[in-house]
Order: structure tokens, then C-alpha cells, then sequence
């Protein structure tokens, strides 16, 4: 037994009653599944639907991992610091099976998308595909054009393939490519991935500052501009950075979803049960042990959603490790660049100065902005400068996330926004925090205005407002924090880098919320009838989704003939009276029927 | 048109519905999740009265009038936000009715071409590129057209050359004729200077109009025009309850609203997140302009949702052989 077990089993001082243990020294499950993230929640979603008894376990105090909504600033402020929105909110099937929408669960894709301050122009991208051509022909009508013909290309690739094979095991790449090549859309794709991001804007005759939008939307997830072989990305970044839909009330409320299925379905969620070893039997993995000294026994599988380094290098033994497992694990390279995020806490929506073009103004603010570049030079030198190890200026994408999701301020007038930026993996973070905050909020300034405190009618700009907070309430600096790979490499490294500023006012009651809601008696009546509501509902026995069973296409039925030009109502149901085809799918009554 | 409404009416009439007019409804009440009637405002016929419905209501309002109709405490945050998100971006009309002494007469016309064969409805100053930068005016600036030679595609119809019905427009004693003339301008709430900007150059625009026309008809001098009532974008939302945002097509009509992407799915079948209260407007399609269809479509729904009505269907309605019940397609 280890020591921190012994200490949980130690005789209470007082009537020296043993304490039953919270969890078994020793227990068994079906599959273990290390790690709450997004894909631990999804994978034993699907297992315990299957039946199988799955134990779910997760290193912090908190489920979700990347879905993290969490007060770092303030109570009441939640920001979302890692995911922020989802791309492939349409496609994912997860959603749909576990019927997440029916319990709760709301995506928001918001009318703008993407904007861009490039040198004097103003881009701005729109979830409507028509509305983007719109906006492009401000700057000339050629612009739409060219932006429908590249659009409509890379929806088509998409929707034909990226979408779809997303949700589709990995095959050989010798298969993929051969089946590609068989299709005039996937040898588009095999086209686009031998060029890089920038040859492939290159050839569209699109003005410097769409071109710098694009590029930086292809780009800011970790492509180089100038890398060829993942030129296939750039269409799904471009598409989808189209689509970006968020989770109302915070990306965390999609774990907390999965997490409520998992639980109706029997399954077992362990938080602050830290991993340290993969137990194996053979050479097969038989379960593991966690920090405390506890064993889980797997009796099918033990599932890890961490990095390879982490899983084989660290979890597992090194001699269970079959032969060249270790090294190619150590082959697994990092990225050189993450993105540095600071959150910010203002009295009132920040608001644009009028910089903006004439014609914009009043249209819905775009979900992300992107600040700081002059063109499509600017963002390759930028990016290049940031793959060296440095950081060669101020530059990135803004996004005042309460103005679309209300529930993540829970203070009138107050809003939550971060900034976030391409900024490399190794730099002096603790000598230059406070600088670049400083430049961060001095960027948002020169485009952002009219954030006013309380009790002054006057405007004040995030840096104002951010500087004084501190000066007011210095003991909240205290709070930021930062995180980084841990020295001693016992922890995961983190892939992102987190500076966190505080700005706003100074301490407030704290009450403990797991969701946020909002304040007022008819509010908290609400929720109580909405917890009793729950509880009944959870009492209600599980019913398990339905199973997928897929239709081989045989079976389908085919669409008979030429549909004819024109059928009246009359001739259309007397088709379906004698077994004729749907004038539109070319499905059969019968064949559905029977 | 009206006559449609009017024939309409009376079959409802005569199978024993009860119309009420000047009643706008103020709320849709709801008891326990469920539509049970509505309230009618205090300045009508009605006077702050309730009507009480056993079965449902079904609201033919725009789908942006939703929220403001019910309780917002009985629908979540977003369907609210994904309402007030609906993009209602897209051209809407200013139409301006010529009350004229004479026809037009065009003069590039061919002889045969009298003004009494001129079709229904007809396209001046319209070339590709005009129209093209006409759009561009309007999507892109959020401007309405400011010169004459912008005026491209202006659409007319000479309502009473093809339907003798109507009458003769009559003012001063004199005979007219009347001629509807449309044109294109941004909606209201897109418009770069606010909802009112076309409201303020409303007798500028009718001027434009006028000296386009004549143009290709130098008949129609001034002294042709016995007057000109005008209805902006902004006027048509006054006039008529569904017209929000001045925008004759309802709503957006984008890919990205439709099959999957529909931004409010929760009400893909007419329903709604209230129990017994269907949406029965052309805005129930992404995009609008879907007229008349709906209600259609709707009795389809209806009658899955209450049985009692499917007994007498052989008698009143059938429906169409290829509608996929909820309960056939496993979504219910």
C-alpha cells in the first residue's frame, strides 16, 4: 500500500471508526479509459452504450480537458481556455447518437465568422456562403467571383470527402491514394496536398488583404504557409473556419453532456485519479494503477486518450514495451509553436473605434477578429518569425465571447474576451508576461473603445480599464497564472501556453455554481423546479440509443427510370398507389412499407 | 390578388371558422408547456381579451415575431439567439404605383409591339453589368441605388391591360391607368444608414423612376402623372404584420440555412419547442418566400399529432402518399 492510501485508511482520531474507502484498493471493469477529454468521454460514451462496464478516469479535478469552461478571471466570468468553438459540429456523429441536442445541448453558429482588420481593408467572412460573396464584392466584383469559385471548390471537397472521411478509421495511404484517384474530386484533393497554403492562394486571384485572411485561417492551427503535403488541410480549415459553431454556456457543457450519458449507462468517472502506470499480463494490458496506489483491472482493454510520449514512454513499463515501441514513440515530434491566449474581464462590451469600413457598420460583429497583420507578407514573415522561436510582433485573432454566449458573463454589462496569437513553445514566458499583455491589450485598444467602468460616463479602452484594475486591486494580479511543460517531464506537456490578465473590479461574494446561472429569486426558483425536474428524469430507467445499423446499399431502393418533367399532385399519388418511384428521391412506398 | 384571400375566407367561413380582424395578439399563453390561447391586445376589437384553444394554436407570423410572442421563460436561451441570428440580408422592393393619363410608349419597341400586347411584366435599363453592380450597391455597400443609370432591372406590371376587373384607376376625372413599378433596394435593418434611410428620398427615388421610364418611353413627360403612391421596404413592415424588416423574401436564401445546416431543426416540421403551437409561415423554410405550401404541409404534422383528426381525413383531406410519418422514420 502507498502512503497516500495509507492515509486515507488511517482510524478516525476521534471514535476509532475505520472509514469504508471511498473507492476499492483493488477493482475491475471491462475497459479502463484514461483520460476525460473529449475523446476519453466519446470512447466510453460508446462502450458503456455497448454494455461493457468502463471506468473513466482523469488526472485534474475536473472532467472535459480540452472542453475546459472555467472562472479564471472572476466569479461569474467564465471563459472557455482551451476550445472555444467547434468546427465539425454538422458532421460529428457522436452528437446525433447520444442525442446530446435532445438533453440540452446547444451548438450556435453566429451570422459572422471571421474578421480581419488587414492594413486598410476590412474583411469579413460570414457563416452564409452568399454572404461572404457580398461582402467580398466591396472590394470588387471580381473578388466574389473568384472567392465562389475557391469556396465552392473547397466545399466540394469537404463535404465530398474531408467531412465524411473525418468520421471514417484511418486506411493505408496507398488505399487512400488509389481510392482518390478514382474520382475526379478526390484528384482535386491529391492536387491540392502536394501544395503548400500559400501556392495554393496563389493561384486565386484574390486582393492582398482576403488572401492574408485566408492565409492566416489556414494557417493558425499550426500549418506553415510555405509546407506542402497537408495542402488537403487548407480547404477544411478555410470551409470550416466558416462554420465555427460554439456551445452555449460553454464548450465544458459538451463534456458535462457526454459525462451525464455515460453515467445513465453505468459507466464509472473518476476525477483526481492520476495514472502512473499501465499495468500489463504478457503482453497485454491488464489494467492500471493510479497515483494513490489503487489498481483498476481491465478485464477487455485499457484505453488511453493521451500523447504517445506520455502513454509508452511514461505509462507504460518500459519493459512490457514491445520491441521498437519506445523509440518510435520518442520519434513523436511536438509542435515548435503553440498560441498564447490572454483572457479579459471588461466592464461593457469592447466596441469598435471607427475603423472599420463605412459599409460595415451595423452588420453583426464577426465571432473572431483577426488584428495586427498588413497583408499576406506580414502573416508569412509572422509565422516564420514564430517557427524560429521568436515573437516578432503583436498579431492574432480577438473574440469577446460573452457578447454571443450571455451565459458566460453572469454580471450585467460585464463581458468576458480573450485574445489569442501563434507565439512559440519555448520562450522566456515569465520575463515577458507582463510585457505582452501590456502590447496585447495596447493592440486592442487601437481598435477597441467605448469600454466604460461603472460610475463614469466617459469611454475608457482595455488597457485603461486593465491597468487600473491592477492598480486597484493588485492582490488579483496574484492570480494570473501560467502553464507550461512541466520541467521534471512527469506531467503531459500542455500544447497550449496560458496567460491569463485580469481586468475588471475587485472581489465579490464567491459562491461555488457548477453551471452558470443567473441571479434573481425567479431565476433560482426556476432551477429548483428545473433540479427537481432532473432528479425525476434521471430516475426514469435508462433507455440506451438505438443502435446504427447500417443499410447496405443493395438493399436501398433505386430510382426507377427518368423522373418525368412534371407530374400534377393527382399523377403523383396515383404513382405511389401502383409502387411507382418518388418523383424527387426515386424511393419506392413499397419498398419502405415493406 | 386579394380575390385569393377573399375565396380563401369564405371557405373557411362557410366550413365554420370565425375570422377576427384589427385583433393583433399580443401573447401566446402557455400553460404548462403547452399553447393554450392567445391574448389579444388592448387596443382592438377584442380588448385585452383571451381566447382559449383546446387543441393548439398555429402562429402565420414571421418567425423573428416568435420570440416576442411567447414567454421567453419557456424556451431556452438559444433558440432565441439562434432567432435573432436569422439573417434577413437580401434584397427587399420599393414599389411605387404609377397612377398615369396614359401607357408608355416605348420607343425601341417594334411597331407590332402595341401597348396593349406589353407583357405582364417587363425589365428596363438592364444589362448584365447593371444588374451586377445593382446588387453589388445593394449586398455589399447596404446602399440603395442613388443615380438614375443604377436603376437597372426595374420591373413593371400594367395592372390593368391585363385585368379588366380592376378598373380604371380614376382621379380628377380623368382615366388612368396604373403601373406598378418595382425596384430593387437593401432591406431596412441591412441598410448602411438605417431602417429609414429610403424612406428619405422616397419622392427622389420615384423622381429616378420617372426619368428612367422616360427614357425609353419619352411619352411619359411629367404632366403624364396623375400621382404616384409609394410603398418603401420600411412602409410594406407597417403595413403588413409579416413583413419584418421590410424584407419581401422572409429570410435568407443560403445553403448554409438548409437540409442540415437549418439553424432552428427544433422546428423543422412546424413544430415548435411548445407543445400545440405550429409555425405556419413562409419563414418556416430558411430562406421564405415558401407561401401556401405550408399550410398544406402542415395538416400533415397536425394529424400525426392528433389522432382524433386522421378519422374523418377521406372527408376533408388526404394526405400525400409520400409523407414519412415521425413514428415511420424513427424520429419519434
Amino acid at each position: 500500500m502507498s502512503e497516500a492510501a495509507f492515509r486515507r485508511h488511517r482510524p478516525s482520531p476521534s471514535a476509532g471508526l475505520e472509514l469504508p474507502p471511498e473507492f476499492p484498493e483493488e477493482s475491475e471493469t471491462d475497459v479502463v479509459v484514461i483520460g476525460a477529454g473529449p475523446n476519453g468521454l466519446i470512447a466510453a460514451a460508446y462502450l458503456t452504450a455497448a454494455g461493457l462496464d468502463v471506468t473513466l478516469l482523469e488526472r485534474r479535478y475536473e472532467i472535459g480537458g480540452g472542453l475546459a469552461t472555467e472562472e479564471i478571471l472572476f466569479p461569474h466570468h467564465y471563459a472557455n481556455t482551451h476550445a472555444s468553438y467547434h468546427y465539425m459540429v454538422d458532421y460529428m456523429p457522436p452528437i446525433d447518437d447520444f442525442d446530446l441536442t435532445g438533453h440540452g445541448l446547444r451548438y450556435h453558429k453566429p451570422f459572422g465568422q471571421t474578421g480581419a482588420v488587414m492594413g486598410s481593408d476590412y474583411v469579413y467572412l460570414c457563416r452564409a456562403f452568399e454572404d461572404t460573396r457580398d461582402s467580398l464584392a466591396r472590394f470588387g466584383l471580381d473578388q466574389a467571383d473568384v472567392y465562389g469559385a475557391m469556396g465552392s471548390r473547397f466545399r466540394t471537397i469537404v463535404e465530398r470527402i474531408l467531412g465524411p472521411a473525418t468520421y471514417l478509421p484511418p486506411d493505408a495511404p496507398v488505399d487512400l491514394t488509389e481510392a482518390l484517384q478514382r474520382d475526379d474530386v478526390g484528384r482535386d484533393m491529391l492536387d491540392l496536398s502536394e501544395q503548400s497554403a500559400l501556392e495554393i492562394l496563389d493561384r486565386y486571384e484574390l486582393r492582398d488583404s482576403v488572401k492574408a485572411t485566408f492565409l492566416y485561417m489556414a494557417c493558425q492551427w499550426g500549418l506553415s504557409p510555405a509546407e506542402s503535403g497537408m495542402g488537403f488541410m487548407v480547404p477544411l480549415l478555410i470551409d470550416r473556419g466558416m462554420q465555427k459553431a460554439f456551445v452555449h454556456g460553454g464548450s465544458h457543457r459538451l463534456a458535462s453532456a457526454f459525462a451525464r450519458v455515460i453515467l445513465r449507462q453505468g459507466g464509472i468517472i473518476l476525477d483526481n485519479a492520476e495514472v502512473v502506470q499501465i499495468l500489463t499480463d504478457g503482453e497485454r494490458a491488464s489494467g492500471v494503477m493510479l497515483e494513490d496506489g489503487r489498481k483498476i483491472h481491465a478485464r477487455k482493454a485499457v484505453l488511453s486518450s493521451l500523447d504517445p510520449q506520455t502513454t509508452f514512454l511514461h505509462l507504460l513499463p518500459a519493459e512490457a514495451a514491445p520491441e521498437g515501441l519506445r523509440e518510435s514513440a520518442r520519434g513523436w515530434n511536438w509542435d515548435k509553436w503553440s498560441l498564447l491566449s490572454v483572457f479579459f474581464a471588461t466592464k461593457g462590451k469592447p466596441t469598435w473605434r471607427d475603423n472599420r469600413d463605412n459599409s460595415m457598420i451595423g452588420m453583426p460583429d464577426p465571432f473572431a477578429t483577426i488584428l495586427g497583420f498588413e497583408g499576406s507578407d506580414d502573416v508569412v514573415r509572422f509565422l516564420d518569425g514564430v517557427e524560429r522561436g521568436e515573437l516578432p510582433k503583436i498579431a492574432g485573432h480577438f473574440t469577446c465571447e460573452s457578447a454571443f454566449d450571455p451565459a458566460l458573463s453572469q454580471k450585467e454589462g460585464e463581458h468576458v474576451s480573450f485574445f489569442q496569437m501563434p507565439a512559440p513553445y519555448d520562450f522566456p514566458w515569465e520575463e515577458r508576461r507582463d510585457d505582452l499583455v501590456r502590447q496585447v491589450t495596447d493592440l486592442l485598444d487601437t481598435h477597441f473603445g467605448g469600454i466604460p467602468r461603472l460610475g463614469h460616463a466617459g469611454g475608457r479602452g482595455v488597457a485603461e480599464v486593465h491597468r487600473a484594475a491592477d492598480a486597484e486591486h493588485g492582490p488579483w494580479l496574484d492570480q494570473a497564472r501560467r502553464l507550461q511543460p512541466d520541467p521534471d517531464g512527469q506531467q503531459p506537456p500542455q500544447r497550449r501556453l496560458l496567460v491569463e490578465s485580469h481586468a475588471g473590479r475587485g472581489p465579490v461574494p464567491v459562491r461555488r455554481l457548477d453551471v452558470p446561472r443567473r441571479d434573481g429569486h425567479r431565476w433560482a426558483r426556476l432551477h429548483r423546479r428545473t433540479d427537481r425536474l432532473r432528479r425525476q428524469r434521471d430516475e426514469v430507467p435508462v433507455r440506451l440509443p438505438r443502435p446504427r445499423t447500417p443499410v447496405p446499399r443493395h438493399v436501398l431502393p433505386r430510382r426507377q427510370g427518368r423522373r418525368p418533367a412534371r407530374l400534377t399532385a393527382s399523377e403523383m399519388h396515383r404513382g405511389a398507389a401502383d409502387g411507382g418511384c418518388h418523383p424527387v428521391t426515386g424511393g419506392c412506398r413499397k419498398t419502405r412499407e415493406s | 390578388m386579394h380575390s385569393l384571400a377573399h375565396s380563401l375566407a369564405r371557405c373557411a367561413l362557410a366550413n365554420g371558422a370565425r375570422i377576427v380582424v384589427n385583433s393583433p395578439v399580443s401573447e401566446v399563453i402557455i400553460v404548462d408547456g403547452e399553447a393554450k390561447g392567445v391574448r389579444v391586445s388592448g387596443d382592438s376589437l377584442l380588448d385585452d381579451k383571451t381566447i382559449w384553444a383546446d387543441r393548439g394554436v398555429i402562429l402565420n407570423t414571421h418567425v423573428k415575431q416568435i420570440p416576442d410572442l411567447i414567454s421567453r421563460d419557456h424556451v431556452n436561451t438559444t433558440f432565441v439567439q439562434r432567432i435573432e441570428d436569422l439573417s434577413l440580408k437580401g434584397g427587399s422592393l420599393f414599389v411605387t404605383n404609377l397612377i398615369v393619363k396614359e401607357l408608355p410608349v416605348y420607343k425601341d419597341a417594334p411597331e407590332e409591339f402595341s401597348p396593349d400586347d406589353y407583357p405582364v411584366g417587363m425589365s428596363l435599363h438592364c444589362d448584365t453589368d447593371n444588374v451586377m453592380e445593382l446588387m453589388r450597391t445593394i449586398h455589399s455597400f447596404r446602399m440603395h441605388p442613388e443615380h438614375p443609370d443604377e436603376y437597372a432591372g426595374i420591373w413593371y406590371i400594367v395592372h390593368d391591360q391585363h385585368d379588366p376587373t380592376r378598373g380604371r384607376a380614376k382621379k380628377a376625372g380623368a382615366e388612368g391607368h396604373v403601373i406598378t413599378v418595382n425596384l430593387q433596394v437593401p432591406a431596412p435593418e441591412y441598410h448602411r444608414d438605417g431602417p429609414d434611410a429610403v424612406n428619405k428620398v422616397k419622392d427622389e427615388i420615384v423622381d429616378n423612376i420617372k426619368t428612367v421610364l422616360r427614357q425609353y418611353a419619352p411619352n411619359m413627360t411629367d404632366d403624364k402623372y396623375i400621382a404616384t403612391p409609394t410603398n418603401t421596404p420600411y412602409d410594406s413592415e407597417f403595413r403588413n404584420m409579416a413583413f419584418v424588416g421590410g424584407n419581401w423574401e422572409g429570410a435568407r436564401s443560403s445553403q448554409d440555412e438548409w437540409w442540415s445546416n437549418k439553424p432552428l431543426p427544433e422546428m423543422a416540421r412546424y413544430r415548435t419547442p411548445i407543445a400545440g403551437l405550429y409555425h405556419c409561415h413562409q419563414t418556416a423554410y430558411p430562406g421564405g418566400l415558401c407561401l401556401i405550401a405550408v399550410p398544406y404541409n402542415l395538416m400533415h404534422i397536425l394529424i400525426e399529432d392528433y389522432p382524433e383528426m386522421k378519422k374523418s381525413t377521406p372527408d376533408w383531406w388526404y394526405p400525400s402518399p409520400w409523407h414519412i410519418t415521425d413514428e415511420e422514420g424513427g424520429t419519434k
